[in-house]
């Protein structure tokens, strides 16, 4: 009898090891060691503090999350190469990438696998409205340009120069086609178009003043902060006062460090409200403080609103139903700012902040 | 439940094998209890000395660009911008691990730049640009003393760099890009040198170098590390690390210059090299053990099995009758067990011998006794032939006693007639020569007829006698089969019994009814009806002043004829009821009685009439014998007949 009962113990106890031990892989690819690391690292920062509050509360179902992590090296190469060893540690699902580019390079090797590349800020127009294994938590280049048009305009910017970076070409271009389709349409000109690539031994002297040749109304950045930055400080020096303005993708806290008092006035959109006193956003911007000592900028605040999406929809998914038809069910999810929904193929909506750097800090624009 | 039973060679191997494998278990949970704790010790202070040892040497290279950087603000004041500015592009270029130098203004802006080669082109985008807002200006500017950056993007480069600042003077600061790849090549070379993998991280935890075979963080994170946390106050501690599921220790050292940590990891448990290999050596050894004690036992059981083999075969020969040499070995035990088993099988064998003589002694005993039993007990059923048939005889010759006696009364009573006529006879031939009257004949015819009607009757009467007595005789010493009438054979004996009976005081009644008739030996019914009425005279009424016998008989309902024969004699005692047809059974032993008579009454009834004879009695109340005859006795053989 004793023996028995000790068996039994025994038995439960290894099931229940087992059934503890086996952790949800949860894969996050993005540019974590080039230029563009500001972006990735911020992402990657808020999934790391998602999922260790996650397992703090116990895990999804008495399952820990366990993360592996992808440098993408802002190279399709690269990208490829992590993105095959991420998914060969079979994780139900790959947070990323980061950029347009890569999202390009990874997404075929994402549906062959057939595992859920979510990626919580990507915007290229390529990627929205397709039936694929991609699910964008951002809005598209298309609504970021219009809205960019519209507030350029407004400021009586008509003669705009702008500067693109090549390297990230799937998402700078399709912003550039969109912007010069909606820029024009309102009756503004694009006097100037540079593209440039973003590396070492990137002239940034040279691009500004090709930028500042045809003395244009403002300039506009289509670039990372880090490119965006250097730009500005080489702008500047030519010129103190032609108002200055950069993509979304530049709005970072980097910007502001690297960008010193170059970067002041300069317009920019954010796809979250920095400024958000409701106690779940201040609760998630502390929690981020203390553990990275950094603000959250959008790439994490996108980061976290994807990794509510996942955790849900991993705990309510059914016995095996895909996790990207659970995550579509499963809608709308309580994001930090706002209601997360999906249309069927997988692409969702977000609000959009336009701010400028004022004092060395982003400010709202009313 | 039976215990199993098990050949000894079997047996001693098993328990070698149980032997050394509780041997082996034992030893080996020994020492790895005992030894692995030690490496795991042994594992965690090496690892906490690499990881200090990197973090001194990193200390050292950088504090020679510390001590380069100070040298360099010091000669700021003394010398014209353009001497200084000389002196930071000569610095930049020659001295390896610095990768860019900036003067820049306490308002932020580069007013001077020394640039490595690679990065001259540059010179123009740099002076003049704005670094107010980098965190390590900031540090410099509010702390008033030299500072490490975190990792950050080179403005210049873009490239992950770590920088350095120093005053330089009250209105400048002067900032070194310190390339990360120098700093890491450098660990990368001394992590050659030095075996355990190495994380080294940044202020904030990001991973900036990993090295070696150890946990793959990748780009990450891992300020949330407990032995992070521990020591962060920058204070060195050794710690057990859970990474990616696994077990690591760990030695963290802390750089106070960069706020850099160094952390060292070795696998812990099984994962171990030196525990693993102290583990497999361990399992190696019970393995080989095993394999030493499977091959070898079977070997040394058969060692000792042998001679022990030997030994039962020659117990077995020997127990068979076997004579074989009893087997020596090596053994002292066994050897001492062969010897004593061998006398003792010697003494066996005396003995043995012994017995068979005894055997045959007794055997010879026996059978002559056995002999003497079986002619005794042939005289014996002679003896016993001879009694019945002397029996039988006597009965007869009590029979022709008593006729005789019967005969002799008629026979005397014609005689005295006769001879009393002849009398007459002679009177009258007297008187015939003296005168013969009238009245003398008339007399001699009165005497002579008297005298032939006396003489008549009498002799009548012995007729009906000897020819009663005939049918008798005839029929007991003869046995013949006939048809007859049960009345008759009664009447018969009654009749031959009756001058016997005559003279004593009891009486014989019979109740048979004409017409029971029977095929069968009407000798032996009458020898059984007159011995049962002479059992009654002798025994029941032995002593007794009165007593009758009487016979009844009727037909039975299943068509067998009973016969009571019932007297009111002394009855028979209890515990001799059951042996009374046995035998020599008798109560009068040495009186007269033989004991023969109903064990001859009983097999006649039995074995010639084909009937049934039973005894129902009670001391005190009588005796009732009945028979039960079929009224067709079975064909019996002659002589089984003429036995009884």
């Amino acid at each position: 009898m004793r023996l028995r009962t000790l068996l039994t113990a025994l038995l439960a106890l290894l099931l229940a090891a087992c059934g503890a031990d086996e952790p949800i892989r949860i894969a996050f690819v993005g540019g974590l060691s080039e230029r563009t690391n500001d972006t990735g690292e911020s992402g990657r920062n808020a999934l790391i503090l998602a999922i260790e509050q996650r397992n703090a509360a116990g895990g999804i179902n008495s399952r820990p999350l366990e993360l592996v992590v992808g440098d993408d090296g802002q190279d399709p190469d690269t990208a490829r190469k992590a993105m095959s060893e991420l998914l060969a540690a079979k994780p139900e699902v790959v947070v990323g990438p980061y950029t347009s580019s890569m999202a390009a390079a990874v997404l075929p090797l994402a549906d062959s696998a057939g595992v859920v590349l979510l990626s919580p800020v990507i915007t290229a127009l390529d990627f929205a409205g397709k039936d694929d294994m991609l699910i964008r938590l951002n809005r598209t280049t298309r609504d970021n340009a219009r809205d960019y048009a519209r507030v350029l305009l407004a400021r009586g910017q008509k003669r705009l120069a702008v500067a693109y970076d090549v390297r990230n070409r799937a998402f700078t271009e399709s912003w550039l086609a969109e912007l010069a389709a909606a820029y024009e349409g309102q009756g503004g000109e694009l006097v100037a178009r540079v593209e440039f690539t973003s590396a070492a031994n990137t002239p940034f002297g040279e691009v500004a003043e090709r930028l500042q040749a045809p003395s244009p109304d403002g300039i506009l950045f289509i670039a990372a902060a880090v490119d965006v930055a250097r730009l500005a400080q080489q702008v500047r020096k030519l010129s103190a006062d032609t108002p200055l303005s950069a993509v979304e993708w530049a709005s970072t806290e980097q910007l502001l460090e690297l960008g010193g008092r170059a970067v002041e006035g300069m317009l920019l959109a954010q796809s979250h409200n920095r400024e958000d006193t409701s106690p779940r956003f201040v609760a998630f911007r502390d929690a981020f403080r203390a553990r990275f000592q950094r603000e959250p900028g959008y790439s994490a605040i996108a980061t976290y609103d994807a990794a509510i999406v996942l955790f849900d929809a991993l705990a309510k998914r059914g016995r095996g139903q895909p996790l990207k038809q659970a995550i579509l069910d499963n809608a709308p999810y309580p994001g930090l700012q706002h209601e997360i929904r999906f249309d069927r193929f997988g692409d969702s909506y977000r609000d959009i902040f336009f701010a400028e750097i004022r004092d060395g800090r982003f400010e709202l624009v009313r | 439940m039976t215990a199993r039973e098990w050949k000894l060679r079997s047996f001693i191997v098993a328990i070698m094998i149980v032997t050394t494998l509780i041997t082996v278990f034992l030893v080996s949970a020994a020492v790895l209890l005992l030894r692995i704790p030690v490496i795991e010790a042994e594992n965690q202070r090496e690892v906490q000395l690499h990881a200090n040892e990197y973090a001194a040497h990193v200390q050292v290279l950088l504090g020679g660009i510390e001590s380069r950087l100070d040298v360099l603000a010091n000669t700021h004041a003394r010398l014209s911008p353009s001497q200084f500015e000389a002196l930071l592009e000569q610095m930049a270029q020659g001295t390896r691990g610095i990768h860019a130098l900036y003067l820049v203004a306490r308002d932020g802006t580069v007013v001077a730049a020394g640039l490595g080669d690679n990065v001259e082109i540059f010179r123009g985008d740099i002076l003049g640009s704005d670094l107010s807002a980098t965190p390590l200006f900031r540090r410099v500017i509010d702390r008033g003393q030299r500072q490490w950056s975190d990792t950050y993007l080179s403005a210049l480069s873009g490239n992950l760099t770590v920088g350095l600042a120093t005053p330089a003077g009250p209105n400048h600061v002067l900032i070194g890009e310190v390339p990360l790849a120098s700093v890491l090549d450098t660990v990368k070379m001394l992590a050659r040198e030095y075996a355990p993998p190495l994380w080294v991280l940044d202020s904030r935890g990001e991973v900036m170098i990993e090295t070696g075979n150890g946990p793959r963080a990748g780009r990450s994170n891992l300020k949330g590390l407990p032995i992070l946390q521990a020591a962060g106050d920058g204070e060195a501690r050794t710690a057990d690390l859970e990474f990616g599921g696994k077990r690591y220790h760990a030695g963290v050292a802390y750089s106070e210059a960069l706020h850099w940590h160094f952390v060292t990891t070795t696998p812990a448990g099984l994962d171990n090299p030196r525990v693993l290999s102290t583990v497999l050596i361990v399992v190696a050894a019970f393995g080989i053990a095993i394999l030493v004690s499977i091959f070898l036992s079977p070997t040394w059981a058969q060692q000792l099995a042998a001679p022990l083999d030997r030994i039962v075969a020659q117990a077995r020969e020997t127990a068979q009758g076997g004579n074989g040499r009893w087997p020596r070995g090596r053994i002292a035990e066994l050897n001492a067990l062969s010897a004593d088993l061998e006398s003792m099988a010697g003494a066996l064998r005396e003995l043995n011998v012994e017995l068979e003589h005894r055997v045959e002694k007794r055997t010879q005993a026996l059978a002559e006794s056995n002999e003497s039993l079986s002619n005794t007990l042939a005289r014996l059923e002679q003896a016993q032939h001879e009694l019945v048939r002397a029996e039988k005889m006597a009965a007869l010759g009590g029979l022709v006693a008593g006729v005789a006696h019967e005969l002799n009364t008629p026979i005397g009573n014609g005689l005295m007639a006769v001879s009393t006529l002849s009398d007459q006879a002679r009177e009258f031939r007297r008187t015939m020569q003296e005168g013969l009257r009238r009245s003398d004949l008339e007399h001699l015819l009165g005497s002579v007829e008297q005298a032939t009607d006396i003489a008549a009757r009498n002799l009548s009467r012995a007729a009906d006698l000897v020819t009663s007595f005939k049918q008798v005789a005839v029929d007991q010493a003869s046995s013949q089969r006939r048809r007859f009438e049960l009345a008759e054979v009664v009447g018969e004996i009654a009749v031959t019994l009756g001058p016997s009976l005559k003279r004593t005081p009891y009486v014989l009644t019979t109740d048979v009814p004409a017409g029971l008739a029977l095929d069968s030996y009407p000798g032996p019914l009458g020898q059984t009806l007159a011995n049962l009425i002479n059992n009654a005279l002798l025994h029941a009424f032995d002593g007794r002043d009165a007593g009758h016998v009487h016979i009844a008989a009727r037909l039975a309902d299943d068509g067998m004829i009973e016969v009571d024969v019932t007297d009111d004699g002394k009855g028979i005692p209890a515990g001799l009821i059951g042996r009374i047809f046995d035998p020599f059974v008798t109560t009068r032993m040495g009186r007269g009685g033989t004991g023969l008579g109903l064990h001859i009454a009983y097999n006649a009834v039995t074995h010639v009439l084909g009937g049934s004879l039973q005894v129902d009695s009670a001391e005190g109340q009588g005796a009732h014998f009945r028979l039960r005859l079929p009224a067709v006795a079975p064909a019996a053989a002659a002589g089984d007949i003429h036995e009884v």
